[in-house]
């Protein structure tokens, strides 16, 4: 990611905010921990809450 | 595991913070604990249900996996679920759903070969489960009707469609019993239906056989009419097929074909394959939980957190539609038997806590259930790609992260 600064130097920001946002609050953190014991497309399903959408595949 | 992007820039993968950083700090060997194994006797999670209607199917897709080429998969067949079986699927979905929202998903071969089961089982169901059951048909669109088309619409049940591309694509692997292509037969119901409807519930489902055919399938896509306007649900890969040999992938090739698909996604944002594939790569990444494991923690499994089950022909239930047909856990009338079920669990567990204590990407692999059906070389060889897949996935994210191409 580039930012473009006042003396049109432009510096490179590595976009780590970007590739470890945490989609999971604090307060859901148990219930993501014990989603570990499921399958990489049930926790997925679970989190998405889209069903109607369905967007992710899983839906046959 | 570490990444480098065009600009040079490396990028580190660390597995127990799950965290992506760009000082590499050597983290300590990997020994991840797990939780030992409980017996199951009950499912919590189960809201939907996928009924395998029919074995039959009008089509002869080149790739299908019943077409017979797949070792424990079933062939294209001639059963089908008696109509007189849908009260004792009602109570078996009755029994096994704890949610309070249910989904119904018709399933086949192909359903609306068997038209008159699916709407009655609808009926049924919506007369003894009430309003919080939704529903879904998947189908090759060939059967469709205008009058099909709308009383499924009309009574709410979403119309998952597979189509592969423009004409060029899709007729070269979807194909009825004489080979001949079927595009035309369901670009004109596509015609129909987004005409007619305004935001119809209507999915698009693209299977890519060859994933270096994925640019010239989003540019026809996109350059067709009706197609362009539309975006697809998902764009599928294939399941291995060890029948017909699964290659061991390597990391530098892969690499640059999708360095070549961020760049041809950068020129051309608005083709909404490519977008759409590009999003599910980085979707595992983009989506997973960040914290520490700083305990042992359960072995990833189907089983018993499953949020589907799967009715199939027979009225036997398997964990889910994609799994081998040689694995049933129960059936419908004699419900769960959960000594089969726990004893798959048990096979997987096994084979999971001698393979996977030291792998650095337990945290994201996709691997599930349906891989007891490998044997032990088989199982390196998918591990081996799936390895090799994360890191893809990891290179895409940071790749498309740098270039301002994460929403």
């Amino acid at each position: 990611m580039y930012t473009n600064t006042r003396t049109t130097t432009i510096v490179y920001t590595p976009p780590i905010s970007i590739l470890n946002k945490n989609f999971v609050p604090m307060d859901k953190l148990t219930p993501a921990i014990q989603a570990m014991g499921m399958s990489a497309c049930q926790a997925r399903c679970l989190r998405c809450n889209k069903c109607s959408s369905n967007h992710c595949g899983n839906r046959c | 595991m570490k990444v480098t992007t065009s600009l040079s820039n490396n990028y580190y993968y660390q597995p127990r913070t799950n965290k992506i950083v760009v000082d590499h700090l050597e983290e300590d060997k990997i020994e991840w604990t797990f939780n030992p194994l409980n017996f199951h006797n009950k499912f919590t999670n189960v809201q939907m249900f996928i009924i395998g209607v029919t074995e039959q199917c009008n089509l002869r897709c080149k790739y299908c996996c019943y077409s017979g080429s797949y070792s424990g998969k079933r062939t294209h067949g001639e059963f089908s679920i008696n109509k007189l079986n849908i009260e004792m699927i009602i109570n078996f979905i009755e029994a096994n759903s704890k949610t309070e929202s249910k989904r119904i998903a018709f399933y086949g071969g192909e359903p609306l070969l068997h038209f008159d089961f699916v709407k009655e089982c609808f009926i049924r169901c919506k007369s003894r489960l009430g309003n919080n059951v939704s529903f879904s048909i998947s189908t090759n669109g060939t059967l469709l009707t205008p009058e099909i088309i709308d009383w499924l619409l009309s009574n709410d049940i979403e119309i998952a469609i597979s189509v592969d591309g423009d004409k060029y694509f899709h007729d070269k692997h979807r194909v009825d019993y004489s080979g001949k292509g079927t595009f035309d037969r369901i670009f004109k119901h596509l015609d129909f239906i987004f005409n007619k409807y305004n935001n119809p519930k209507v999915t698009l489902h693209i299977t890519l056989a060859d994933v270096r055919d994925l640019i010239d399938v989003a540019r026809s896509w996109h350059e067709n009419s009706l197609l362009g306007n539309l975006t697809p649900a998902v764009v599928h890969g294939l399941t291995p097929n060890f029948n017909k040999g699964v290659a061991l992938i390597e990391y530098e090739e892969v690499k640059s074909f999708y360095k070549k698909l961020i760049d041809t996604y950068m020129q051309h944002p608005d083709w909404k394959v490519l977008k759409v594939f590009l999003e599910g790569i980085i979707s595992p990444l983009k989506e997973r939980l960040i914290f520490d494991v700083e305990s042992s923690f359960d072995i990833s499994t189907c089983l018993p957190n499953n949020t589907k089950l799967y009715i199939d022909q027979n009225l036997d239930i398997g964990v889910c539609e994609k799994f081998s047909d040689e694995f049933r856990i129960g059936n419908v009338l004699s419900g769960i038997d959960w000594d089969k079920s726990n004893d798959m669990v048990r096979k997987y567990y096994n084979i999971k806590t001698k393979r996977c204590s030291d792998c650095p990407i337990v945290r994201i692999c996709e691997m599930c259930l349906s891989a007891i059906e490998y044997t032990n070389q088989q199982w390196d060889v998918l591990c081996h790609n799936e390895k090799v897949y994360f890191r893809i996935a990891l290179y895409t994210f940071c790749e498309m992260a740098e270039r301002g191409l994460i929403e």
